[in-house]
């Protein structure tokens, strides 16, 4: 009879232990460094971003059109960030791809950045706002935009190649400074991603 | 005796579970959903859809509720909902490429309601193709133009598969009489004209010259090499719709749906091979609701007018791909339904055979009112869950339309007119006040649902 109860005892507690077990949240969450590559659907993430502009940046650098420009002129250049097209299939937000361009050309502390194409507008509204609701020691002066010498262009590109569960993805991304006085190009540098996706036919 | 019946009751609960389980029938009333659509009345077909949300993912599951509700959504102009419908869709059908190999052989032992419904290819398809109309309403032309990529990603993978598909089929011919007749007289869909052209209207109007170039010579292509799928002529618009204008004017395009696709039905006969016993055959058909438009007109308030002409007939684009399959499902669902008579058979067979061997009469008795017990669970389990998956998607339009005109800039009213083969008029949609600008993609839409 004692062993039958302790047999309970022990049941009752395997069924108690498995029921807090899967009673635990659906939702799990890891935190994840910077570095850590995780590719769960084969779309284009973080991990791509941080290789594209790491690659363009570093190619940016050690391109000469920095020094000319100060050698030239005897100051920083200025750049201002334009388009980065998306001409790929899938929905990007390129504005991160520029943006990290931005914060590494900054960073350098040999290239000044200017208010990009977006940003200016809601600037220029708020300067002329401040004309009239103001004072006149604080209102900011017209007229006094710092005018950028390069423009940063760029695109986002697909080709997939695929048959039925596989394909080879490849994301070619183009940047260019252009010299907004004379259009010439100073820099031009396109760095390619490419991936293979697998997706398995059956699954148990 | 007590004990008898109590394994009776136990008998019998089994008995109602398993055909509770296995017959829960997948068919909707949709109804007063498919009545407020046809009253062009598409606020209200979305938000009975949305009604009835829960008992629709029950019985046919998140994609195709997901399909709807992102077309009835697109047609009652909420672009938002409609992308993230569609969206879903698009996700779900990606998902679902992967097969459960449980529910595969589920689906060969009761019915193929037991694998989640993974969409036809077109569904597939024309899911980028609203979801880049959606985008050009939303003035994302850059977001329309991604999902037109998309759609043409698609459409390659497709080309491939029907080229690896019909070259298997020539060495079968080559080595067999036993050809798949359904797969050689297809016609192939793998490339839509409506789709192309709606990349190279968007291409032309962000100034992407050689995509629209490429767009629309893949337009001419499609009527080209898909002629039983597009019996009717190039919309002669095609030819004035690739470049943008360099006189001041604007090119102005209308897209317009009427109809609604086919949809499926169940068609079930039985053939006695016993007097007692039968076999249940419960297969799909395609019925199609086609539109009862012949002619479109869009008629502008300055007194202008232009026809609209057919591209693409997604009606027969749907029966293309039912028919691709059909010789698929009737095989599978004969030999599902001669696996379950013939259970149903071997049951009688054991039951006669042990009550021969009985040591007694009591012991003959026992064994027979359990094995026509069995037995007739067996046969209820096989009417119960032999039934056809008519799951399908309900509100893709049957035909679209496309026309264009040369417009100055400006605000201008404009309407459609639906005429049917007697050239009465059968229904007219105004577009309202619409903006020509060289600043946008001048495209506008028009539904009419018969």
């Amino acid at each position: 009879m004692k062993h039958r109860v302790q047999t309970l005892m022990m049941s009752l507690m395997i069924a108690l232990v498995l029921l807090a077990l899967g009673c635990t949240s659906a939702v799990q969450v890891t935190r994840l460094s910077e570095t850590d590559e995780l590719d769960l659907s084969g779309n284009w993430n973080d991990t791509d971003i941080r290789i594209v502009t790491e690659a363009l940046v570093d190619s940016s650098l050690k391109s000469n059109w920095i020094n000319q420009f100060r050698v030239r002129n005897g100051r920083n250049p200025v750049v201002i960030v334009g388009t980065i097209l998306n001409r790929s299939s899938e929905h990007l937000d390129t504005s991160i791809i520029a943006k990290r361009f931005e914060m590494a050309l900054v960073n350098t502390g040999k290239v000044d950045m200017v208010a990009d194409l977006g940003m200016r507008e809601e600037l220029r509204d708020e300067r002329e706002e401040q004309q009239y609701h103001a004072s006149e020691e604080t209102a900011a002066a017209l007229g006094r935009e710092v005018g950028a010498d390069f423009l940063l262009q760029g695109a986002v590109r697909t080709v997939v190649d695929q048959v039925s569960g596989k394909a080879v993805r490849t994301y070619y991304v183009s940047a260019e400074l252009i010299d907004i006085e004379t259009s010439r190009k100073v820099w031009v540098g396109e760095e390619t991603v490419r991936k293979l996706i697998r997706q398995p036919k059956y699954t148990w | 005796m007590r004990k008898g019946v109590g394994n009776l009751l136990v008998l019998c609960g089994a008995a109602v579970l398993a055909v509770t389980a296995v017959s829960c029938s997948s068919v909707l009333a949709l109804d007063p959903v498919v009545t407020s659509y046809r009253n062009a009345d598409f606020d209200k077909a979305y938000e009975r859809l949305a009604l009835m949300e829960d008992e629709y993912l029950a019985k046919q599951g998140p994609l195709l509720y997901a399909l709807d509700a992102g077309m009835l959504s697109h047609y009652s102009g909420k672009w938002d909902d409609s992308n993230r419908h569609l969206d879903l869709a698009e996700r779900l059908i990606r998902e679902h490429y992967t097969e459960s190999l449980s529910a595969n052989v589920s689906s060969y032992l009761i019915n193929d309601l037991e694998r989640p419904y993974q969409g036809e290819d077109y569904e597939d398809i024309y899911a980028n193709l609203f979801k880049s109309l959606n985008y050009v309403h939303q003035g994302e032309p850059e977001s329309a133009l991604v999902e037109v990529r998309r759609f043409a990603e698609k459409q390659q993978l497709l080309q491939d598969s029907y080229d690896r598909l019909f070259a298997s089929v020539e060495a079968a011919g080559r080595n067999s009489a036993h050809i798949p007749l359904d797969a050689r007289i297809s016609i192939r869909f793998s490339s839509s004209a409506l789709g192309n052209w709606l990349g190279m209207v968007v291409s032309r109007d962000i100034g992407e010259k050689e995509q629209a170039r490429f767009f629309g010579e893949q337009v001419r292509m499609a009527f080209e090499k898909q002629r039983s799928l597009y019996p009717f002529g190039l919309p002669r618009t095609v030819d004035r719709d690739e470049a943008r204008l360099g006189d001041g004017t604007c090119r102005v395009n209308v897209i317009a749906f009427t109809g609604l696709a086919p949809v499926k039905e169940e068609v079930v006969d039985r053939f006695w091979i016993a007097d007692n016993t039968y076999v249940k055959i419960a297969l799909p058909r395609m019925v199609a609701r086609p539109t009862r438009v012949a002619s479109a007109e869009v008629l502008l308030g300055n007194g202008r007018s232009f026809l609209l002409e057919p591209i693409e007939d997604i009606g027969a684009i749907a029966m293309e791909a039912f028919r691709l399959r059909r010789s698929y499902i009737e095989s599978k669902t004969v030999i599902r339904s001669v696996l379950k008579t013939t259970g149903t058979m071997f049951i009688d067979a054991a039951t006669g055979s042990m009550a021969a061997n009985a040591n007694s009469r009591e012991e003959a008795n026992r064994i027979e009112f359990y094995g026509a017990l069995f037995s007739f669970a067996s046969r209820i389990f096989s009417e119960a869950s032999e039934q056809a998956d008519v799951r399908i998607s309900h509100f893709y339009p049957d035909r679209a339309w496309v026309g264009g005109i040369d417009l100055m800039p400006g605000v201008y009213e404009a309407r459609v007119i639906y005429r049917d083969r007697s050239g009465s008029v059968i229904g007219e949609k105004r577009l309202g006040d619409v903006v020509v600008s060289p600043r946008r993609v001048n495209l506008w839409e028009s539904v009419w649902p018969w």
